[in-house]
């Protein structure tokens, strides 16, 4: 008999669940009632400052199962062609941020700069793009990081109007007009720059034809190139999302739109239309950046942390006596489990570990339902 | 003005944007984040100047799914269509489109040369349904509730009444395989206002909406549940009648796929899981079938009743949305939206899809037999039936 695991939520922990568990043959559902935070994130997987810092993490995982799992992440961004880009044993790389600081991270989409020392580079400025300050974020890179930061400026794309955000931007190089405009522009812009240097541009490469978009853009230019994520929304996250979601279905995992609003112990969730959906398992991948409906308390309330209000009474939630860590993430006795980043009071904003805590509670979440 | 809830909710985190598959096909569309929420602060503002391009939303309301604050985004779009100044031939185009159940009543009209329609902004590339063979012109024939059968209301939507009898007909053999009487509703033709709504005529699919749900009237409430076959008119019925125009129906309304699958025994689906399997199913929930429920339970009612596993068409909105790929202007987006199913189609089979419009749209488009799932159960259920 097939087990079959409800996920709730749709934005990084649920879709990575849904992947593992699609993997070892679980009948999966995704319930959601709206897109998850895929968007509004650049797809980097952080790991705290520093490479040791997992000894602190709320999950205990040991050395070699982040290995494993971090390992296994790569095989399934791998999967639905994602490149994804690890640090290797011992250490945490680096991206630049779109205000020209260095922010650790462990895994990153090949397309996003990543370096274990600071490098100088080209920065990319695009005029037209809201959040590309090129000459404030090569002040900020030099002064951050001492080193060399050159700043290369394209003007406006043909067609441009006030209305063109990044996705826009992304759309356009995918296109084979806009892709030529780019490499036109650019390849004058780096004429008289230092060659070898890494360029690194805001994050418009496309979102459906990136990886050919870089590998394109460096044999041309005769530079390293990769990007910056930039604010909300992220064309990276999107590029991702849409490629996660689009293997999900082919691998024949239910996608539900409806908000749930109850979920009972015995693994059945009911939406706020009164649907209901039972399951051997419920997993809630509900507490990320927006709360997207719900973070677990420690006492077993579900909020949405957005307008701080309570989803429904879990009158008939137990505890959270037993929990996927002990402690943090799991109700009604072991069949509704809690993923995601906003578990018992992780602060992953001020730690850089939200990533390793999507993953490490996925895995722990698995490992209890494997043992059942 | 219309009455929202959370109309100004918005935080500006542009995931609709996102979302939204025309913005990523057309570049001049400025997107639902502009269209919608921004423009309807600026119109409180008392600066409600109307944008270029806002009829060229579909109304999928994908970006009301992905919204996590819930905007009414795509209904504030509409509101802003409302506004926008139109040619009075495009009015009377619009206003002739987003009336199908005139054209339910008289549907061998779109036989008529297409060239007729262009001058009117009536699209001569996209493919024109079929009038279905019967006679649907005349009120359908009143059916009372079977005495200790249960029975269940169809909504016969304007698009199955003038042009697609067999889907009508057949959803109704495979209820009645199920042991419910069905009962077609409602008895003449109307529309249940999604049309004039997606096309920012809101007091028109108000009046549609309030006619339709009187012609339902009193009959519906001794019926177990009304079945619909189209996910927009599902949708309409069961969210925005009551939310948009405080329409209130006794019964409950479910899907074809989802009353199936609520109802079908175990033992008929394992039955069904046993014939021989036949070509592969490719299931595409229509867009508004994505938002209101989701694309899952499609899935699943092809899972549960055939041995070969189903591919979804990974595709967000196919571009029909209704009387969207009729209108001249919005040709080329439609074509673009639909063609994109080819990147996904990887060999020959069939398409399974809840809304007449997206049928035609998509056969046009793929080359692939496109079907209501209520036609494909059945076969698969006459399938079942003879000998092997």
């Amino acid at each position: 008999m097939t087990v079959s695991v409800l996920v709730v939520g749709r934005g990084p922990a649920g879709l990575l669940s849904a992947s593992y568990l699609r993997q070892r043959g679980f009948d999966v559902t995704i319930l959601a009632d709206a897109d998850g935070t895929m968007s509004m994130w650049s797809g980097d997987f952080g790991f705290g400052r520093s490479a040791d810092a997992f000894e602190s993490f709320p999950v205990k995982l040991s050395q070699s199962s982040w290995v494993a799992a971090f390992q296994g992440l790569v095989d399934i961004f791998d999967s639905f062609g994602v490149p994804l880009r690890l640090a290797p044993p011992g250490v945490i790389l680096r991206t630049v941020t779109a205000t020209g600081n260095l922010r650790p991270t462990f895994a990153v989409p090949a397309w996003q700069y990543a370096s274990v020392d600071p490098e100088d580079l080209i920065i990319v400025g695009i005029a037209g793009l809201a959040d590309s300050i090129a000459d404030a974020q090569a002040v900020s890179y030099r002064n951050h990081v001492r080193r060399e930061a050159i700043v290369v400026k394209l003007t406006r794309p043909p067609g441009w109007d006030p209305g063109w955000g990044a996705i826009r931007f992304a759309s356009y190089l995918d296109t084979r007009a806009g892709l030529a405009w780019f490499t036109r522009e650019l390849g004058a812009q780096l004429r008289h720059a230092p060659r070898g240097v890494p360029v690194i541009v805001p994050q418009i490469l496309g979102l459906d034809t990136t990886v050919e978009i870089v590998a394109h853009l460096a044999g041309e230019l005769g530079h390293p190139i990769a990007e910056f994520p930039l604010l909300s929304p992220s064309v990276g996250g999107v590029r991702i999302r849409d490629r996660w979601e689009r293997s999900l279905r082919r691998l024949g995992v239910h996608f539900i739109t409806g908000r749930a609003q109850r979920v009972s112990p015995t693994a059945t969730a009911m939406t706020d239309d009164g649907r209901e959906f039972a399951a051997d398992y419920v997993l809630l991948a509900t507490g990320g950046v927006l709360g997207g409906g719900a973070s677990v308390t420690i006492d077993g309330a579900i909020i949405d942390d957005l307008v701080n209000r309570e989803l429904g009474k879990m009158d008939d939630v137990q505890s959270l006596d037993r929990v996927g860590h002990p402690d943090i993430d799991c109700i009604g006795g072991g069949r509704v489990l809690a993923v995601g980043r906003a578990l018992g009071g992780w602060n992953p904003n001020k730690d850089h570990n939200g990533g390793a805590m999507v993953l490490g509670s996925v895995h722990m979440a698995l490992s209890m339902i494997s043992e059942d | 003005m219309r009455r929202f809830d959370h109309e100004d909710s918005c935080i500006k985190c542009s995931i609709c944007v996102t979302a939204c598959p025309v913005y990523r096909v057309d570049q001049k569309f400025p997107g639902p984040k502009a269209l919608g929420p921004d423009w309807y602060r600026r119109l409180q503002a008392g600066q409600g100047d109307t944008m270029e391009h806002v009829g060229d939303c579909t109304f999928c309301q994908l970006c009301e799914e992905a919204c996590p604050v819930a905007v009414p985004i795509a209904h504030l779009i509409a509101e802003h269509k409302r506004h926008a100044p139109q040619s009075p031939r495009l009015m009377l185009r619009d206003y002739l489109l987003t009336h199908p159940q005139w054209l339910a009543k008289a549907p061998a009209l779109v036989k008529l040369p297409k060239v007729l329609g262009v001058p009117l902004g009536i699209s001569a590339k996209t493919r024109w349904p079929v009038p279905s063979p019967v006679d649907r012109t005349q009120r359908l024939h009143r059916v009372r509730p079977v005495k200790n059968v249960p029975s269940v209301g169809i909504f016969v939507d304007c698009f199955t009444r003038g042009f697609d009898a067999p889907t009508l007909a057949e959803a109704r053999e495979v209820l009645e395989r199920l042991g419910f009487a069905t009962v077609p509703l409602p008895a003449a033709s109307h529309c249940c206002g999604a049309a004039a709504y997606a096309s920012g005529l809101l007091d028109e699919a108000e009046h549609s909406a309030r006619a339709t749900w009187r012609a339902l009237g009193r009959g519906a409430a001794q019926l177990e549940a009304i079945v619909t076959l189209n996910a927009t008119c599902d949708d309409t019925l069961r969210s925005e009648w009551p939310r948009y125009f405080g329409l209130e129906l006794s019964t409950p309304v479910f899907s074809f796929v989802e009353f199936v699958l609520k109802h079908a025994s175990p033992s008929l689906f394992a039955s069904l899981r046993e014939c021989p399997a036949g070509e592969v199913i490719y299931t595409h929930a229509t867009c508004r079938s994505k938002t209101a429920r989701g694309e899952g339970s499609l899935l699943r009612l092809v899972e549960r009743s055939s041995e070969r596993p189903p591919r979804v068409l990974e595709i967000n909105c196919c571009g029909a949305a209704g009387s969207y790929a009729f209108k001249s202007e919005h040709t080329g987006v439609a074509r673009a939206l639909g063609s994109q199913a080819n990147q996904v189609i990887d060999g020959p089979g069939i398409i399974l899809t809840d809304s007449g419009t997206c049928a035609i749209h998509l056969e046009e488009l793929t080359g692939h037999r496109t079907l209501h799932p209520a036609r494909w159960m059945h076969a698969q259920l006459e399938l079942m039936g003879a000998p092997q």
